[in-house]
C-alpha cells in the first residue's frame, strides 16, 4: 500500500512583475502607480509518483528545482494549483491537522523546537501536542536519544546547541509520536562532513529498524546513498528520473573526486581505475572509478605510498548528475518506466 | 477542539508563565517602568487643582489607583505581536502550521500564561507603591471579583488585537505602523491616563462604547462607578467586544492561513 500518491501535482506562484527599466527612472509616485501585471511562475509542473510503505526515497534536485514546494504541498502547508495527492490516507491541504498526527516533518532550515527551552522541555510540549501517553513517550525518547546520541543534550537549551546537534534533536522530535512516514526537507544543509555522516547513519539505521517510510529532499548526493533506496530527480519543477539507487549509482555516481595534500612536492599514485585530474606541487586531484577501485583501497594505497597531510573525498555535485541525465536523455524514459 | 488539545493549550499557558518567571530582568524592568509612570502621574495630579473639575470624589488618590489598573494591563501585555511577525518573516511559522495544534491558539495560550504572571507581579508592585504613596488601597473589596474578571477580559481583548497585528505581517511585512495607530487609539479612546468620564460628553460616550475602552478603561471604571448596573453594563459591553474581536481575529487568521497556503511562507 502506498504511503504517498501524487498525481499531476502542479504549483504556480502569482507574482507581480518588477518595475520595468524605463519606469525605474521615473519618480517614486510614478513607480508606485505604474501598473505591474501579475505573472504565473511555475514551481512544480505536473509531477506524479508513489511511495510505498517502508520505502526510503530521495527527492533530489538543485536549488529552486521545486523539491521544498512539493514537500510543503505534501504536508498541507501549500495548496497546489492543480493535481491530487494523498499522504498517509489524507489529502494534505484538506486534512492538515489530521495528517500532522500521522507524519513527522523536519525542515532543515526551520526549527520546531523552542529556542530558549531545554530540549527535554520542547519534547514534553510535543508530547502534549501529539497527545502521547507518558510511558510511551518515555520509552520512545529513551530509544531516540540513544539512536541519535542526544542523551547529553536533553537538558541543554536549544540555543546552546550546534547546528549538527540541533538537527539531530529536530529529527528525534519529529519521530517522538511514532509516525510511520517521515518527510525531511534538506536535513543535512549547513552541516559539516562529520555531522552529516553521523546524521545519515542514525537516520538510515532507525528507518530500517522501524520500517519508517522516508521522503527526503536534498541537493547533496551523499544523503541519498546512505539513507535511500530509490531516487526521484526533479529540475525546473519537472521529474527527470525515478529509479532505484543502484542504477543511479551505477550510471551517475560512479566517480568520486579525491584530493590528496602531501608532504611530497611531486606526489604520484598509480592505481587501476584512478585517473589524475590535476597534479600540482604537494597536491594531487584524482578521479576514482568506484566500480573498478573502491575508495577505501585508494585511501589505503595513498596512506602507504605517500605522506598525507590532508585528504578530501567528494561526491559528484548534483548539478553534474543532472547534466549527465539531460545529456543521456534518459529522464523521460525512466519516469514512464517507474510510474508504469 | 479535542480534549487533548485543551491539555496542550494548558501546557502552553504554563510555558508562558514559566518564561515570564524566568525573564527576571524583563519583569523588573516592567515593574520599574510601571512605578515610574505612577510616580510621575501621582506628582502631576497632586499639583493639579482637581477640585475645579467639579467631580466630587475624583481626587489624586483615586486617579492613582485608576492608572495603576489601566497601566498594569498595557505593561503586562507588552508587544507580543512581534513574535508572529518574526515567525512570518523568517518562515518559522511553517513549523508551527505543520503541527496538529493551531498555531494561533498555542501562541495565545502562551501569551495568556505570561500575562498572568506579569499581571500578578505588577499587581503586587502596584499595591506596594500605592500603599506607600497614598497610605491605603482605594479599591473596595466588593468590586474586586468583577474587576479581576474585567481585567481578564481586557487582557484577552488586547492579546487578540496583537494576534491580528502579528498576522498583518502576512500582507504588510512590518506591522509596526499599524501597531502605533492601534496603540495611540488605545491610549486616547481607552482612557489610559485620564478617565473617559473627564472627556467632553459626546466624545466620552463614543469612547466608552468603543472596543478600546473595553480593553483599558473597563476594569478601572469600577473605581469611578461601582454601582451594580454600571458593573453589569461594563462587563456586558466587554463580552460583546470579545465576541466581535474574537470573530475578527478568527477571520484574519483564516485569511492569513489561506494566503500562506497559496503563496507559501
Amino acid at each position: 500500500m502506498a504511503d504517498i500518491t501524487v498525481e499531476g501535482l502542479s504549483k504556480s506562484f502569482r507574482v507581480r512583475r518588477p518595475v520595468a527599466k524605463g519606469q525605474a527612472k521615473a519618480g517614486a509616485l510614478a513607480r508606485l502607480l505604474a501598473p505591474r501585471p501579475v505573472v504565473e511562475l511555475p514551481a512544480v509542473s505536473n509531477i506524479s509518483f508513489a511511495v510505498a510503505a517502508g520505502e526510503r526515497v530521495a527527492f533530489i534536485g538543485p536549488n529552486g528545482a521545486g523539491k521544498s514546494t512539493t514537500l510543503k504541498m505534501l504536508t498541507g502547508i501549500l495548496r497546489p494549483s492543480a493535481g491530487h495527492a494523498e499522504v498517509a490516507g489524507c489529502v494534505p491541504w484538506q486534512q492538515r491537522r489530521q495528517l500532522a498526527r500521522r507524519i513527522g516533518i523536519v525542515f532543515g532550515q526551520r526549527s520546531q523546537l523552542w529556542y530558549t527551552l531545554p530540549v527535554r522541555s520542547s519534547f514534553e510540549l510535543l508530547r502534549r501536542i501529539y497527545d502521547v501517553d507518558r510511558a510511551r513517550h518515555r520509552a520512545r525518547l529513551e530509544r531516540l536519544a540513544r539512536t541519535f546520541e542526544i542523551c547529553g543534550l536533553l537538558d541543554r537549551p536549544v540555543s546552546e546547541l550546534s547546528l549538527g546537534q540541533r538537527i539531530r534533536c529536530e529529527i528525534a522530535a519529529s519521530l517522538l509520536h511514532g509516525p510511520g512516514l517521515l518527510l525531511l526537507d534538506e536535513p543535512t544543509i549547513g552541516l559539516d562532513i562529520t555531522a552529516k555522516a553521523a546524521l545519515r547513519d542514525h537516520l538510515g539505521e532507525l528507518s530500517r529498524a522501524e520500517g519508517t517510510t522516508v521522503l527526503l529532499t536534498s541537493h547533496d548526493t551523499g544523503d541519498i546513498e546512505t539513507i535511500c533506496d530509490r531516487v526521484i530527480v526533479i529540475d525546473h519543477g519537472r521529474l527527470l528520473l525515478d529509479q532505484p539507487l543502484e542504477r543511479l549509482r551505477r550510471e551517475f555516481l560512479q566517480h568520486r573526486a579525491m584530493i590528496l595534500v602531501t608532504a611530497e612536492e611531486h606526489p604520484r599514485l598509480e592505481l587501476p581505475g584512478v585517473a589524475v585530474a590535476a597534479a600540482e606541487p604537494y597536491r594531487l586531484s584524482l578521479s576514482v572509478d568506484t566500480a573498478r577501485m573502491p575508495v577505501e583501497k585508494v585511501v589505503a594505497a595513498a596512506l602507504a605510498q605517500l605522506s598525507l597531510r590532508d585528504i578530501v573525498i567528494e561526491n559528484p555535485p548534483l548539478e553534474e548528475v543532472i547534466k549527465a541525465i539531460y545529456r543521456d536523455g534518459i529522464g523521460q524514459k525512466e519516469i514512464s518506466h517507474a510510474t508504469g | 477542539m479535542r480534549r487533548a488539545d485543551i491539555g496542550a493549550l494548558l501546557a502552553f499557558a504554563l510555558l508562558g508563565w514559566h518564561r515570564a518567571a524566568a525573564d527576571r530582568a524583563g519583569g523588573l524592568g516592567r515593574l520599574a517602568f510601571y512605578w515610574l509612570i505612577l510616580l510621575i502621574f501621582w506628582a502631576l495630579w497632586r499639583a493639579t487643582p482637581l477640585q475645579e473639575l467639579g467631580r466630587p470624589g475624583l481626587d489624586a488618590t483615586r486617579l492613582f489607583w485608576y492608572m495603576a489598573v489601566t497601566e498594569s494591563v498595557v505593561i503586562a501585555v507588552g508587544f507580543p505581536y512581534r513574535e508572529i511577525e518574526r515567525d512570518i518573516l523568517s518562515g518559522e511559522i511553517a513549523a508551527g502550521r505543520a503541527r496538529p495544534l493551531p498555531y494561533a491558539m498555542a501562541l495565545l495560550a502562551e501569551w495568556i500564561g505570561g500575562c498572568c504572571h506579569r499581571l500578578l507581579l505588577l499587581g503586587a508592585g502596584g499595591i506596594a507603591i500605592g500603599l506607600w504613596i497614598t497610605g491605603g488601597i482605594a479599591i473596595p473589596f466588593a468590586i474586586l471579583p468583577a474587576m479581576l474578571l474585567s481585567t481578564a477580559i481586557a487582557m484577552l481583548l488586547v492579546l487578540l488585537c496583537h494576534l491580528q497585528l502579528g498576522y498583518a505581517a502576512a500582507w504588510v511585512g512590518t506591522p509596526a505602523p499599524l501597531f502605533w495607530i492601534w496603540q495611540k487609539m488605545t491610549f486616547v479612546l481607552g482612557g489610559l491616563m485620564i478617565p473617559l468620564t473627564l472627556y467632553p460628553a459626546p466624545f466620552a460616550r463614543l469612547a466608552e462604547a468603543s472596543p478600546f475602552a473595553a480593553m483599558i478603561f473597563a476594569p478601572a471604571s469600577f473605581l469611578l462607578d461601582a454601582s451594580s448596573p454600571a458593573i453589569a453594563g461594563t462587563l456586558g459591553l466587554q463580552l460583546f467586544w470579545l465576541v466581535v474581536i474574537g470573530l475578527m481575529t478568527w477571520l484574519v487568521e483564516r485569511a492569513a492561513a489561506a494566503r500562506f497556503a497559496e503563496r507559501g511562507v
